[in-house]
């Protein structure tokens, strides 16, 4: 917990970047592009002590579930947090965070972390989608499942396409998850940027009103659309992944889009992600976040709220556990946080 | 005051605002696709509003409850504020709206 708030955050990959993983002159340059992005917005220091080397290039490895597990709750304030799949087999062999990998996670640390399986109807056909889907959930545990639909060589599937999305979003409500997520914005590598428009997901959420849906990373660089988008579906939720290191390195930025989201969207509906350990160790972020205020600049300027100790209680924790249908105080006591 | 007196005033305050809401507030709502209905309305004359349908989401929503909607309400005799699920304003937003519109006398 962080100054008495119970942090769950809703996203950290288990990831493998090593060399050998990475596919050709694509993937090359998607693991250029990601390494850079990834290491400009890590807290300072990071790349040595969890990496061995200063460079860009020290999270270029695969992680261990004992590493991951330092990072996120030894060196951190986090107390539950859910691995995140990823299905990027554009440009990793692996697709970057493996099913696999995820679920070891989880496995080892079932108290802490929960697993997010992912399916991908880009690379995989809708029967192989289903059943492993059924699988991820039925066998794994999977309590979400994540997408990520924008592919290079004509791969990119549309997330409202009723033939070969609808099915797969049907079979994880059947099976009882309803968290469904989603990559948006922040394109790897050459992969388009238009195909990460967070739009086709209204339809998505206007027929499967019993989800809830999570876009990612606010869709940057859509961030109007997500707002848009966000404040007009109830279903619809921000996952803050990876946004909030801006008050690392763009302490500015990241006061602008959290006064406009608390003031359009409001604080209800985002969810604190880390992306650890792609993006370090949460903890400063964590700090920072308990700093954060929006400047009256800001607030006579634009109108945007200050940001309360509610909200931050909202964000950090109450929230996703809302979404998850965890009860934090019995959690707290699961784990020894209180007397 | 006795609780039945309690309870008559709480009535008449909300039917004077339901009755001001449907006949000058809703409908111009409605003309782009939104609603707004009262969620409660405290002991201290505090409604509580929520707005749905086209009202959801958009971006002019703080805006027409702050100049349309809430400086009309608090003209209801009883009501002595006026706050909505989901609007959120800045207090010095709210402020300067409160100076450019005035509010009627004795309220904030």
């Amino acid at each position: 917990m962080i100054d008495g708030i119970f942090v769950f955050d809703n996203v950290v990959h288990m990831f493998n970047a090593s060399e050998e993983e990475v596919i050709d002159a694509d993937g090359h340059q998607a693991q250029e592009h990601w390494l850079a992005m990834t290491s400009a917005g890590r807290p300072k220091g990071d790349n040595e002590r969890y990496g061995g080397e200063p460079s860009k290039y020290a999270f270029a490895k695969e992680w261990t579930t004992e590493k991951a597990w330092q990072m996120v709750f030894r060196d951190s304030d986090t107390d539950i947090a859910m691995a995140q799949t990823v299905t990027l087999w554009d440009f990793w062999k692996d697709g970057l965070s493996s099913v696999e990998t995820q679920y070891e996670l989880h496995k080892a640390y079932p108290d802490r972390v929960l697993f997010c399986g992912g399916v991908d109807p880009g690379y995989q056909n809708l029967e192989d989608c289903l059943e492993q889907t059924e699988i991820q959930i039925k066998e794994w545990g999977a309590t979400s499942m994540k997408f990520y639909n924008a592919h290079i060589d004509d791969k990119t599937w549309p997330c409202d396409d009723r033939e070969l999305a609808y099915p797969i979003y049907e079979k994880s409500l059947e099976l009882g998850v309803n968290l469904l997520q989603f990559h948006k914005g922040v394109p790897l590598g050459p992969a388009r940027v238009e195909d990460t428009k967070p739009n086709d997901l209204q339809g998505v959420a206007r027929d499967f009103r019993e989800a809830n849906i999570v876009i990612h990373h606010l869709s940057m660089p859509y961030f109007d659309e997500t707002v848009s988008i966000a404040a007009r579906f109830p279903n619809i939720y921000l996952a803050l992944s990876g946004n909030l290191h801006e008050l690392l390195f763009a302490p500015r930025a990241a006061q602008e889009f959290m006064g406009r989201l608390l003031r359009d969207v409001g604080p209800e509906k985002l969810l604190w992600g880390s992306e650890a350990p792609v993006m370090g160790c949460p903890q400063p972020v964590l700090e920072q976040f308990m700093e954060l205020e929006i400047p009256e600049d800001l607030r006579r300027g634009y109108g945007y709220p200050q940001i309360t100790r509610e909200d931050k209680e909202l964000i950090l924790g109450k929230n996703m556990a809302r979404l998850m249908g965890l009860d934090i105080e019995e959690k707290k006591q699961e784990l020894g946080l209180v007397a | 005051m006795t609780t039945s007196t309690v309870d008559a005033k709480e009535r008449e305050i909300a039917s004077a605002v339901q009755l001001r809401l449907d006949g000058a507030i809703r409908p111009l709502l409605q003309f782009h696709g939104g609603d707004v209905r009262i969620e409660r309305i405290t002991q201290d004359g505090v409604v509580h509003l929520d707005y749905h349908g086209a009202c959801r989401g958009c971006y002019l929503q703080a805006a027409t409850h702050f100049v349309t909607v809430r400086l009309r309400l608090l003209e209801v005799p009883g009501v002595t504020d006026v706050v909505a699920r989901g609007v959120r304003l800045s207090e010095e937003s709210a402020g300067r709206i409160a100076k450019m519109y005035v509010a009627p006398a004795g309220r904030p």
